[in-house]
């Protein structure tokens, strides 16, 4: 199960994008999981509104950032929800957030494994 | 060159900045469509960089916008988007974007792409100085046609146009303007005697005589041939016609030679008119036709003589000057 799981940052990609800069891409990776939470409620809040266009904003903004860092296996959880309706997305949304999180939890693990570090 | 990047996510900008820093660009950031437009303006920045998804003015709208900014001269935008979609693709373009990259950015890409977008930016700038370079010269070249080279005055061209303007005063604020045709008397017979190269110099020699008594404001052209036309503003048939015989009486003076002509040098006629009247509501072309009819009257007076002739037919305005026939001489057998 854990090998079919997609990595959660696709680190070869990413370091491709930041030109090998390791520190930098930490730097902006860190700035992404503490700006994380907050545009994870916004998702919420959009979906109880039902206001799809704020919806389609942030998620395609967390897209483009996720997909930047390499962070592909988020993207795809994030796109998963743009792709449901809002019913359907309100009835799941629960679960749906649970993932998210669980994905962030996840890149933040790798960052630790990385530097070495608890963040 | 300096790079506008327009861009709400705060990751995403702060990648894009970095990268482009490193190529050696400087960068501008606007958070939003409308924001970017005032930092567009103000910076100056010829190149974006601009994400679709923004709140507000998005991407595709700031591409509209930019386009309808004529002053700012031409602004490359390379759209990012995660939209990659072909019909997306098209609507990006056709909004005014020169170059979509997809989110997320592949490096390399977006560094070819850039350096397009410069290559272009760079064309279009000395595209635009050699149009200025050329504006220029036309404008030289505009001034040049209108000259006479030969008499170094105005030519046909040049009257056209001063007679047209001046022509437009007067109807539109009342503003008189004179106009005196010249015709230098038996010039065929000149150049039969004494070659075309000295009729080359007599030509320059009345004009240059002409010339010498003008004030500022007149204007003098040659119309064809050997006939000269001038016009001076604001002057009374009096006036005209003392004006004219002045230039009758400066070419005599210069004593150019001629033995077939009756004073044994070189004259002009002169055929005088001013505006008037129905003027106002008439063509240009007939206050010049009314100084050829005066011209005529002069030859046929004999020549070296000056002819008004005013609006209201028959009206002779004031007696002419008409040396050779207060002299009492007989009229020339020909014109
Ligand atoms: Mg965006």
């Amino acid at each position: 199960m854990r090998d079919a799981r997609l990595q959660p940052i696709d680190l070869a990609g990413a370091m491709d994008r930041f030109d090998g800069d390791l520190p930098f891409f930490l730097e902006v990776l860190r700035e992404f999981l503490v700006l994380s939470p907050a545009r994870f409620r916004s998702i919420e809040e959009a979906v109880e509104r039902g206001d799809g266009a704020q919806l389609r904003t942030i998620t395609h903004n967390l897209r483009g950032s996720a997909g930047n860092l390499g962070a592909d296996a988020l993207s795809a959880r994030v796109l998963a929800i743009e792709n449901m309706d809002l019913g359907a997305a309100n009835r799941e949304a629960g679960r749906h957030l649970e993932q998210l999180r669980f994905e962030l939890a996840r890149i933040e693990a790798f960052v630790g494994e990385i530097t070495g570090e608890a963040i | 060159m300096k790079i506008l990047i327009a861009e709400d996510d705060a990751t995403t900008r702060k990648l894009l900045r970095k990268t482009v820093e490193k190529w050696g660009h400087e960068v501008v950031e606007a958070q939003d469509g409308a924001e970017a437009l005032a930092m567009l303006v103000q910076s100056g920045a010829k190149f974006m960089i601009v994400d679709w998804n923004m709140p507000g003015v998005d991407g595709i709208e700031l591409c509209r916008r930019v386009r309808c900014l004529d002053e700012m001269g031409y602004v490359y935008i390379v759209l990012v988007t995660i939209n990659d979609s072909k019909e997306d693709v098209i609507l990006a373009l056709e909004s005014g974007a020169d170059d979509h990259v997809s989110k997320p950015f592949d490096r390399k890409e977006l560094r070819a792409r850039v350096r397009a977008g410069e290559r272009i930016l760079e064309l279009e700038r000395a595209l635009r100085a050699e149009n200025d370079g050329l504006k220029s010269k036309n404008e030289q070249l505009e001034e040049l046609v209108s000259i006479d080279p030969l008499m170094d005055i105005g030519n046909r061209r040049g009257l056209f146009k001063a007679i047209e303007k001046a022509h437009h005063r007067y109807s539109r604020y009342g503003e008189e303007y004179g106009v005196v045709m010249c015709d230098i008397d038996h010039f065929k017979t000149y150049n039969d005697s004494y070659g075309h190269l000295a009729g080359d110099r007599a030509l320059r020699a009345v004009a240059d005589a002409m010339k010498g008594i003008l004030r500022v404001s007149d204007e003098i052209f040659r119309f064809g041939g050997e006939e000269l036309v001038l016009l001076t503003p604001k002057q009374e048939p009096k006036g005209v016609t003392f004006f004219a015989e002045r230039l009758r009486n400066a070419v005599e003076q210069v004593g150019i030679a001629h033995e077939k002509s009756a004073r044994g040098v070189l004259t002009v006629s002169c055929g005088a008119t001013v505006t008037s009247g129905t003027d106002v509501s008439s063509k240009w072309e007939d206050v010049l036709q009314r100084a050829d009819r005066a011209l005529y009257l002069a030859k046929a007076s004999g020549r070296n003589a000056v002819r008004y002739r005013g609006n209201e037919a028959g009206a002779g305005g004031v007696p002419p000057t008409d040396p050779a026939a207060a002299r009492g001489k007989a009229p020339a057998a020909s014109m």
